[in-house]
């Protein structure tokens, strides 16, 4: 049940290099609060992990933040470097506006109301920009706006999960018809893709942390005279709970290995991504509620940490597509003659 | 095999050139077309058009018979082409061939074990020529496969046995059985066991078809009433029958896993289409099923692939193949499941080949938590051996 135990060798970082920056990110985790990861990031050398290999890289930092239960705008950052060096300007700090998460993904700002709504993972820093993106038939642009506009119009996303540091951004306002610089076309189905992506893996990181306090709990907890771990019914959930982990992190292994290897065109990656997100979705609600049974009512109070697992976990698979929207528009693509791409291969 | 004697080292090699050459050869040969009709058949019709399958292609380039050592009768390669192999039949509508389950499970083991019995007969298997049977389940030994009583008493350069077998799959038509049978007491458990490898045609054995559900006779029940047994059809030694048990159910596990994964791709796809086909509207909650149903199948192959990796990398795979096993029959009962619901009134009613064909299927699918260690064996593994959990008490 380490992070990554099932992955199959990638090629970049040796297994050595990767447990000593696992070890590294699992500790800046647990000392730096969300504000200030950026910062701690880029002292790591973590841009120089990235560039050696981007996937691995990507799979390891987000997995230890779902781990950590960080809450934090590095998806944010993650997917604005996506776009390209230097974009739209050097040295400028920006945060992205991810679609919310009633709309579209795939084509933010389409929606019939012209209204703008989306999420924040984080409060953007005054005098910073926020880029929102829009679309006009297949073409996505995003607009960058000052933060202070979008700050105005945005609240605490606190609802279910208490100790994230969202905000919902929502209104009926058009963008100020003056922006600080102009909009820019993206690749927004690469960055979808490689947000999904990153997010199945914070999923499953908090999957694993969720997992290990429900193994721990049950080897110690005794109910008529003996481990309550010992019974066939919570030992059998546990393992299942164990299988729908174990096969999302294979899944998604396969679905990184192909979205940056040239040579295996079978499956498009924006397709792949989709199904990822869609597994490790459904990977965390079946963890979820195994994992709040085998606690007894200590599961569902604030006495065990359990509950923060359930709600950052919903919050993420609610992010850029919850498995029960992409497991629908996946069935309609197939049902419409979609090929079933193969996805993983020998 | 003869006009590209040069391109087969090349195939042995590096699975890639193999898988290609074998794409274009599935694609183009016009003499396969036969062996894709579709629809229901019996078991007998079944294995007997699928070993034909396997006779054409080995004789047609040898295609089936990378992934197996030279000294075997194969042409070279690891469990990555055969996995290919089994990938890029269905990937062509071709069924994988019934027996390619049993040489999967048993191949192996022999080979490793008894080299000198793989010699002798597995070029026959390979190619379709004969087909074997394992023969490890008792009426009295299920899940608790130690159990076992089935008796070999060995007497000079032989072995006498004596019992009963149950649930042989293939056992009706195979010529050859792979037996776990007991050559210690029974107090003995897994220690006094021994792998025996037994032609059919010996007297004293007798065969029973079983039908499942279905009406096909997919099994068999087998007696052995003092069958004599050559000594040198010890599959390993006396005594290392659980060892070599052991050993087999990894690639029992792992290449079955990838198999079904290989064949439900293919069947979603054609799921696809004959609900196309039906009128009106899909029931409720069609669309998300159908796609959390090829979510799964994707996830099956790719843990599977991993793991049939790693065994042609030569790693041992441990209690771990549990998760493939257990994914694989939530796949497959996934998957037969939707078609059942899907096709809805047609499932019981039609007379249609194909739907007759999904019938079958659904009540074999059915097996995917039983044949093999049960769904329930396998989360016993994973809690004892992988998540490390307080053990059950009593056993
Ligand atoms: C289609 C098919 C093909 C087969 N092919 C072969 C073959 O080729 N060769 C061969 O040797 N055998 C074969 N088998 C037999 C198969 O291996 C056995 O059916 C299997 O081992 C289970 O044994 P059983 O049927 O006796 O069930 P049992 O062991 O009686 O189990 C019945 C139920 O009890 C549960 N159970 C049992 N023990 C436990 C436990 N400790 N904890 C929790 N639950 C438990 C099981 O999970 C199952 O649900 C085949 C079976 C099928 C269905």
């Amino acid at each position: 049940m380490t992070p990554g135990s099932s992955t199959t060798s990638a090629p970049g970082l040796d297994p050595e290099l990767r447990s000593s920056l696992q070890t590294s990110l699992r500790e800046l985790f647990a000392a730096t609060p969300g504000g200030e990861l950026t910062a701690a990031l880029d002292q790591l050398g973590w841009p120089e992990v990235e560039a050696e290999d981007p996937a691995t890289a990507a799979r390891m930092l987000f997995h230890a933040h779902g781990a950590a239960l960080a809450s934090s705008a590095v998806l944010s950052d993650s997917i604005i470097r996506s776009f390209g060096p230097d974009f739209p300007v050097a040295g400028q700090r920006m945060s992205l506006l991810f679609p919310h998460p009633s709309d579209d993904g795939a084509r933010p700002g389409s929606q019939a109301a012209p209204r703008l709504r989306g999420i924040l993972l984080d409060t953007p820093p005054h005098g910073t920009l926020v880029l929102v993106p829009t679309c006009r038939g297949d073409r996505v642009m995003v607009h960058p706006v000052d933060s202070a506009w979008v700050l105005e119009r945005s609240r605490p996303a606190s609802g279910f999960d208490a100790s994230s540091t969202w905000l919902v951004v929502d209104t009926n306002d058009p963008l100020p018809e003056s922006q600080p610089r102009p909009p820019v076309a993206v690749d927004w189905v690469a960055a979808v893709a490689w947000g999904r992506r990153a997010i199945a893996a914070e999923i499953l990181g908090v999957c694993e942390a969720a997992l290990r306090l429900a193994a721990d709990h049950v080897t110690s907890r005794h109910q008529y005279g003996r481990a309550i771990g010992s019974f066939q019914a919570v030992r059998h959930r546990l393992s299942e709970a164990h299988v729908a982990v174990e096969s999302a992190t294979s899944l998604l292994d396969a679905v990184w290995g192909n979205a940056t290897d040239e040579s295996w065109f079978d499956s498009p990656p924006e397709w792949a991504a989709a199904a990822a997100k869609a597994r490790a979705g459904r990977a965390q609600s079946e963890v979820m509620r195994t994992g709040v049974q085998v606690l007894g009512a200590m599961g569902l109070t604030l006495e065990s940490p359990m509950h923060r697992h359930v709600t950052r976990a919903a919050a993420l698979d609610q992010l850029l597509g919850s498995h029960v929207r992409l497991e629908e528009s996946l069935g309609d693509s197939l049902l419409a003659g979609t090929t079933a791409y193969p996805i993983a291969s020998i | 095999m003869s006009e590209n004697g040069a391109e087969n080292t090349a195939y042995a090699t590096d699975p890639d050139e193999y898988r290609h050459a074998l794409r274009r050869h599935l694609a183009t040969a016009p003499s396969l077309a036969r062996f894709r009709e579709r629809g229901h058949k019996s078991t007998e019709e079944r294995i007997t058009s699928d070993a034909r399958l396997m006779s054409h292609l080995a004789a047609e380039g040898g295609w089936n018979l990378y992934g197996w050592p030279t000294e075997i009768g194969g042409l070279g390669g690891d469990e990555r082409h055969r996995g290919v192999l089994y990938d890029e039949l269905s990937r062509s509508g071709l069924p994988v061939p019934e027996p390619h389950l049993l040489i999967e499970t048993l191949v192996p083991a022999v080979t490793k074990f008894s080299p000198h019995l793989a010699r002798r007969h597995a070029a026959a298997f390979l190619r379709g020529e004969e087909w074997w049977g394992q023969c490890f389940s008792e009426p009295e030994a299920g899940s608790d496969l130690a159990a076992l009583r089935t008796k070999a008493t060995r007497q000079a350069d032989h072995y006498v046995l004596s019992g009963q077998k149950l649930w042989t799959s293939h056992g009706a038509t195979a010529t050859r059985l792979v037996c776990l049978v007991r050559t210690g007491t029974t107090e003995s458990r897994h220690r006094g066991l021994s792998m025996l490898m037994v032609d059919v045609d010996s007297p004293g054995v007798s065969v029973r078809p079983i039908a499942l559900a279905s009406g096909d006779n997919e099994l068999a029940e087998i007696f052995f009433d003092d069958v004599i047994v050559p000594a040198d059809q010890l599959v390993g030694t006396e005594g290392q029958g659980w060892a070599v048990a052991m050993f087999l159910l990894q690639y029992e596990r792992a290449m079955y896993a990838w198999q079904t994964a290989s064949v439900a791709l293919r069947r979603i796809t054609e799921l696809r289409r004959l609900v196309g086909e039906l009128p009106g509207p899909l029931p409720d909650g069609a669309r998300r099923r159908f796609g959390a149903c090829y979510v799964d199948i994707i996830t099956l192959r790719a843990r599977s692939s991993q793991t049939v990796r790693r065994l042609a990398a030569g790693d041992t795979v441990g209690p771990e193949a549990s998760v493939d096993k257990i994914l694989l029959a939530s796949a497959e009962q996934g998957l037969h499941d939707l078609a059942r619901d899907l096709l809805g009134s047609d499932f019981l009613l039609s007379d249609s080949a194909a739907v007759r064909a999904w019938r079958a299927d659904w009540w074999y699918s059915r097996s995917a938590t039983i044949l093999g260690g049960s769904a329930e064996v396998q989360r016993t593994i994973l809690a004892d051996h992988v998540l490390e959990l307080p053990k059950e008490m009593a056993r």
